[in-house]
């Protein structure tokens, strides 16, 4: 697995990045954090275009960089493949010239998807005589990312591979980045500062701040807890893995979970198609009784487990456990005294199922490394 | 009821908008104002909503924006 630690600091007074971590050996690790926390650097020494202060870092087993034993390996030979922002293609050459630049790098030895199962997993065999100036963002990107797979690196970096395309396109490239990830396996580090591509793609999260790791660990565990700078968004909630128990096409989808289900109006595919759902906090709500006459679609039976403050304020999250699967409401602290809300105590979670529409995962990812293309769109 | 959102107001259906999946209910609560729910077409069937039935708006505090003019 990916082992990753480093030390350095720009300038003499200036920004200091310490961190150290391991990735898992195939999935998405994400490294996520606000602007200028360290994340592109750490990414920068990994691919060996900056030469931290200190550091060892090993990729498949070999060290790459050992700085107490003089290793500094030249960055082609990490067989670390890049994808950055801007596709970065070569302007005057085809879009499958370009695709076989990646293709002639690789090393003979390495083995990896070939060219045609490149091309399909992608959806560019169409754009293949095109100059890149004649595609669109999105297929750009595309292209970038089969030219990165078909070196056969042993580790994919991307930084921030979305952030310059606009939503629409954003939305486009998504489910090929999951498709690729669950092709490829490879160890990924994805930098990104969007929430909803860490929920959608990575396993392993890695968050940072200020050029330290705050916490890493799977991305569902993290965004349970409450003590992360994660839980002070407006989208802090648990994520759970769903599959599509149920889609009729007049009524609401079924999504089924560990200990239960949800029903919504979110089309994300039919029965088996596997998904994960953020699940807010603030759209969760908590009665001490079944609830009668109310519109409310989802009422999960469930036990009461913490109670811990959300912020400075009036609020708290109040954890549930839903069988084996864990939610978190966002309430008042008065709700919590007029209810005698305590641990231990069963609870009816309360989850309108018209509010999935803002936040879903576009592929499923269950656990780290199951990599069932299940939930694929067709290309 | 005995539920966490702290505010729930009574009031009066005004009208039932189904679309595809969601069903605009307007709620009038007094005074000329009304307030406006989005819940699935199916609630609104099993609650048997429709204009004149009494029902409340269920509002988490913290789903509530304020604005001053």
């Amino acid at each position: 697995m990916p082992q990753i630690v480093l030390k350095h600091r720009f300038g003499r007074d200036g920004f200091a990045l310490d961190v150290a971590f391991d990735a898992p050996e195939t999935g998405v690790t994400a490294l996520f954090g606000p602007s200028g926390c360290g994340k592109t650097s750490v990414l920068a020494a990994v691919a060996g275009l900056l030469r931290p202060q200190e550091g060892r870092i090993a990729i498949g087993g070999d060290v790459v960089l050992d700085t107490a034993r003089r290793i500094a390996l030249a960055p082609e030979r990490r067989r670390c493949a890049v994808v950055f922002q801007d596709a970065r293609l070569f302007p005057h050459l085809s879009v499958e010239t370009n695709l076989r630049y990646g293709l002639r790098r690789a090393p003979r030895s390495a083995e990896g998807p070939g060219f045609d199962e490149v091309v399909a997993l992608l959806g560019i065999a169409h754009l293949l005589g095109r100059r890149p100036a004649g595609l669109s963002g999105g297929e750009r990107q595309r292209v970038a990312l089969g030219r990165a797979l078909l070196a056969r690196p042993r580790l994919l970096l991307m930084d921030e591979p979305l952030a310059a395309l606009d939503a629409a396109r954003r939305a486009e490239v998504l489910p090929f980045l999951a498709r690729l990830r669950d092709v490829a396996r490879l160890p990924i580090l994805y930098v990104t500062h969007a929430l909803d591509e860490v929920d959608a793609l990575a396993d392993h999260l890695v968050l940072m701040d200020r050029g330290r790791v705050l916490a890493d660990g799977p991305v569902a565990a993290l965004a349970a807890r409450t003590d992360l700078p994660l839980a002070a968004r407006r989208d802090a909630g648990v994520l759970l893995d769903c599959t599509v128990g149920e889609a009729p096409a007049d009524a609401l989808t079924r999504l089924d979970f560990p200990g239960g289900a949800l029903l919504t109006i979110l089309r994300p595919g039919p029965p088996g198609t596997r998904l994960r759902v953020r699940v807010r906090a603030r759209d969760v709500a908590v009665a001490v009784s079944e609830p009668q006459g109310l519109s409310t679609r989802n009422v999960l039976r469930g036990t009461l487990t913490d109670i811990q403050p959300a912020g400075e304020g009036q609020e708290v999250f109040v954890r549930l456990a839903i069988g084996p699967s864990e939610l978190l409401a966002r309430i008042t602290r008065d709700s919590v005294q007029r209810l005698q809300l305590h641990t231990g105590m069963v609870v009816w979670a309360l989850v309108k199922a018209v509010t999935f529409d803002h936040r879903m995962g576009t592929a499923a990812t269950g656990a780290a490394g199951s990599g069932a293309p299940d939930a694929l769109p067709a290309a | 009821m005995k539920l966490s959102a702290r505010n729930v107001i009574p009031g009066t259906v005004v009208s039932v908008t189904k679309g595809a999946t969601t069903a605009h209910v307007r709620i009038d609560i007094g005074n000329g104002v009304t307030v406006t729910a989005a819940i699935t077409n199916e609630a609104t069937d099993e609650l048997g909503l429709a204009p004149g039935k009494k029902a409340s708006a269920v509002i988490k505090a913290s789903d509530v924006m304020v604005g001053v003019e």
